[in-house]
């Protein structure tokens, strides 16, 4: 349908008077028809039919089908969305991240990260430690085949490794697709899974966010700017303080009015990552700390404030991976594609080690042919808001080709596990499959 | 701590975080080359600071109308008002500590939005109408309207000629071959405009409902069909006999504003159609749904040449009154009104161009008040004549003052179409000023007659009398 506008489109007359080009607004039109339809669309009971077919929940968990339709509207396929009108779209995506910075962010209240148990922490510890060592280290190899005089300015590679190193934290905390069969243990170990992952998301956001703050680039010579780090720090905690207090206030005001509530949600979600945004910081660590300074200050009005930015939830995922495959880079060469199947390959050869790890201290026993023991291999659809940001708050093509490796990083990671899963299925005798699904209740 | 105070110092406190990220600000860099070699392209600052600006705008804009509230003055002129302090033109009265929030850079973005946020606005406006009412009260609206357009048209074209063109001497032109009585036409024409956007921001804020509420949206929107018409008929005159640029046949321009009207109409009640059908499929994502066909009908209606508030208004109505009405596509509508309200009328204070006032103030305030009393004549004779009852006939007028988007739109239209006309620079100066006036005290003398017709907090009346008469109802059945 999209196609078709685009070609009758076409003929029409632009404001600059030619007949050959598609005018810009209506081209900003298609492209969020497109994304904001697919969005709808995930929402539909159609859709959740589709869902229960494996392979199409496999591909739709790993947001394939939203990348896939980026990648056809952005300059690869259709030149639809190109840098003009990106552009436009620009501040979407900024509120978009400042969405997911906020939702990571509230779950960080005190009294539930007191009662997460020590074995969840020690895993997130270790793998944060490896996955982070691991990506970074990765990333700084093809880098420094694919280009010249790479580490001669260390402080350019400073923000963007780091960035890859934290989108290599964390997992997928969903576990439905991966039709788990249904038991006690299971629902526990999926339990862990999803609080673990929970827990990664949080020190993703803050090491790719915190490691941007004192890089100070001015084109000629990358520096690290302690001075401006802090600056740049305190008007974060700034915007924390004035966002989470003035939000509580206004949260138990408006408490019973829906269309006073979406305002306040919608202003105090402009202003988080607008700060951000204009202060050259990524919106989602903005939304983070505000999130975290909120959480912590209430709880009544807090129900309110999740449901509604759980109502934009899929909206605003499947935007996010649609502009992840509109900004995916092909001009880069190898490199991304070699650093996306090297990080995908070491995901699922390190992260079910540290799976397994975990929950033998958590005395869980993992069965052996549970398709959870892969459910870490899966990368976190947090990773691709995270290089988002890395693009945001500097646009430059290595910032692309860094958001490209975590693209195919985590299409191919996204693919894999359920592949595995699918493969030890077939070879071992099935059981009842009739309630194979694990709720997300657990997640 | 009071909840105002509280809400003054949380807008302080945003006021603040919008001055410090002003402060770390990022360089703007477009094609450097950075240390590894690659290109870096940054966002232009508006765009950038665009998001921040945004949101200070709506939740800002909300607050000074909760303070405005509090005396009872319509929450609209609260938003209002907060555009105008932020807005580009009083930048030179505000302190030097004042935030630059809402620049002419971003205020040319922001106004992007306009488009969905009247589609939004007609949407509810037509959601609003049901078609069987409507039909009852049509005639007698058309009676009103005619009486007001023919009253106020030839009214403020006569007190133009006669009054304005001598003080303005701007507008005779230069070496004595002036325009004539085409600035007169002008200003009688756009003189028609009643926003039909303020109308529904106030009887919503107001929680109005009654026969002022009803007749002054409806003729409002009728109101917008005459002016539309009237005016596309003296441009083409103009431009065409005038010696302006891009004159034309007269059929073309006939089809041009059939299409323009009828289109409309067609392409929103198709809209609206739509919309229900998907609506059902998606009962969760109707939020988005709604912004969506709003985002949609602002670019079609540029694309096809189309007017949004006609097709929002069709596609409201349509889906309002199509069988298997949903209404929770209404209230969903409806919870986005209020931040659309606050952005678009924000939007349009900061638009306001104060700069102009002062040089000009005599001429504005002969047209003020002329347009005022014909109105206010126009209206009480118009609703007498078609009989309508004693509070419609005292206080319909004081829903007819507000003026806001399209007039701002028709007078950017003069300048277009006249481009290198001197004395259409400075009636479209003169124009802005009075359009300003009127977008500032309309909604105030609206809230005030609709206060006085006792149709103010109606809806909340009848929520109460109604649920008091399912508790009596609930008593007799348990008795």
């Amino acid at each position: 349908m999209i196609a078709a506008l685009l070609i009758a489109a076409d003929g029409v007359p632009t404001a600059a008077g030619g007949g050959d080009g598609v005018p810009i607004g209506f081209r900003i039109f298609l492209a969020v028809l497109a994304l904001g339809g697919l969005a709808i669309a995930a929402g539909t009971p159609f859709s959740r039919r589709l869902h229960r077919n494996r392979a199409v929940a496999a591909l739709s968990a790993g947001g394939w089908f939203a990348v896939l339709a980026g990648i056809a509207l952005g300059p690869v396929g259709l030149d639809l969305v190109d840098e003009g009108i990106f552009s436009g779209l620009r501040p979407l995506v900024v509120v978009a991240l400042g969405w997911v910075g906020l939702i990571v962010g509230l779950q960080a209240r005190w009294k539930i990260l007191q009662a997460v148990p020590g074995v969840i922490w020690t895993w997130t510890v270790k793998d944060a430690a490896m996955s982070a060592l691991v990506a970074a280290s990765l990333g700084a190899i093809v880098l420094g085949l694919a280009v010249e005089n790479a580490f001669a300015h260390p402080a350019a590679l400073f923000a963007p490794l780091a960035t890859l190193a934290a989108a290599n934290l964390s997992w997928a905390p969903e576990t439905r697709s991966l039709r788990v069969e249904l038991s006690d243990r299971t629902r526990r170990i999926a339990t862990l899974i999803a609080a673990a992952a929970g827990l990664s998301a949080i020190v993703a956001i803050a090491l790719a966010g915190l490691a941007s703050l004192p890089v100070r680039a001015d084109g000629i010579a990358s520096t690290l700017d302690p001075l401006l780090g802090g600056r740049r720090l305190a008007v974060l905690l700034a915007t924390a303080a004035v966002v989470g207090i003035g939000a509580r206030f206004l949260l138990s005001m408006v408490e019973r009015d829906s269309p006073q509530m979406l305002v306040v949600v919608v202003g105090f979600v402009c202003i988080v990552a607008g700060v951000a945004d204009a202060a050259g910081i990524s919106p989602l660590l903005s939304g983070l700390l505000a999130g975290v300074v909120l959480a912590n200050l209430s709880t009544g009005p807090l129900r309110n404030l999740e449901s509604v930015l759980h109502r934009g939830e899929t909206a605003g995922g499947m935007l996010l991976y649609g502009f992840a495959g509109v900004l995916v880079s092909v001009d880069s060469g190898w490199a991304p594609l070699a650093l996306g199947f090297a990080i995908a390959a070491t995901r699922i050869l390190l992260k079910p080690f540290t799976l397994g790890q975990s929950m033998r201290l958590a005395r869980e026993e993992l069965p052996t042919n549970t398709p959870l023991r892969l459910a870490s291999v899966r990368q976190a659809p947090l990773a691709v808001a995270v290089a988002i940001a890395l693009v945001l708050v500097e646009d430059s093509t290595l910032a692309r080709t860094l958001l490209t490796a975590v693209v195919i990083a985590g299409l191919a990671s996204g693919l894999a596990a359920p592949l595995q899963s699918w493969q030890q299925r077939s070879s071992t005798a099935p059981t009842s499959d009739s309630k194979s699904d694990l709720n997300e209740a657990t997640s | 701590m009071s909840r105002n105070l509280l809400l003054l110092l949380v807008l302080a406190g945003l006021l603040g975080l919008a001055a410090a990220a002003g402060i770390l600000s990022v360089p703007v860099r477009t094609g450097e080359l950075g240390v590894l070699g690659e290109t870096i392209t940054s966002p232009p600052r508006g765009l950038r600071d665009l998001v921040l600006g945004l949101g200070v705008l709506v939740l800002g804009a909300w607050i000074f109308g909760e303070l405005l509230s509090v005396v009872r003055l319509p929450r609209i002129c609260g938003y209002l008002l907060f555009g105008v302090l932020v807005g580009p033109d009083a930048a030179t009265w505000r302190p030097d500590w004042f935030p630059d929030i809402l620049g002419s850079e971003q205020l040319a973005y922001v106004k992007l939005v306009d488009g969905l946020a009247i589609a939004v606005i007609a949407f509810v406006a037509g959601g609003e109408i049901r078609l069987g009412e409507l039909r009852a009260i049509a005639a007698k609206v058309a009676g009103i309207v005619g009486l007001h357009a023919v009253v106020v048209f030839s009214g403020m074209a006569l007190v133009t000629s006669l009054v304005i063109l001598p003080m303005v001497p701007g507008l005779a032109g230069e070496d004595g071959e002036g325009p004539g009585i085409v600035p007169a036409l002008i200003v009688g024409t756009i003189a028609m405009a009643i926003s039909p956007a303020v109308l529904i921001a106030v009887i919503k804020d107001a929680r109005a409902r009654g026969p002022v509420s009803r007749i002054s949206l409806t003729s409002a929107i009728m109101v917008d069909l005459v002016l539309i018409t009237t005016f596309t008929v003296l441009m083409f005159a103009v431009v065409r006999f005038g010696g302006g640029e891009g004159g034309g046949d007269l059929l073309p321009l006939a089809g041009g504003l059939a299409w323009h009207l009828l289109g409309s109409v067609l392409v929103g009640g198709v809209i609206g159609g739509m919309i229900l059908w998907i609506s059902r499929a998606v009962p969760e994502q109707l939020d988005a749904l709604v912004l969506l066909a709003a985002f949609g009908i602002a670019v079609i209606g540029e694309f096809l040449h189309v007017a949004p508030l006609l097709v929002g208004l069709s596609a409201g109505i349509a889906q309002a009154n199509l069988a298997g009405h949903n209404a929770d596509l209404e209230r969903s509508a409806e919870r986005l009104l209020l931040p659309v309200c606050c952005v678009f009328f924000a939007v349009a204070g900061a638009g306001v161009h104060l700069g102009d006032l002062p040089s000009l103030w005599p001429a504005v305030l002969v047209i003020v008040g002329c347009r005022a009393a014909l109105i206010t004549g126009a209206a009480g004779i118009g609703t007498r004549l078609v009989g309508f009852d004693p509070p419609v006939r005292r206080w319909l007028w004081a829903c007819f003052i507000s003026q806001a988007g399209l007039s701002i739109a028709l007078v950017g239209e003069v300048r277009r179409n006249l481009p290198d006309a001197a004395w259409a620079g400075e009636l479209a100066t003169l124009l802005l000023a009075v359009i300003t006036i009127h977008e500032l005290v309309g909604p105030l003398l609206m809230r005030f007659g609709l206060a006085k017709a006792g149709e103010v907090d109606a809806v909340e009346r009848e929520h109460a009398s109604e649920s008091a008469g399912s508790t009596d109802s609930g008593r007799e059945v348990a008795t």
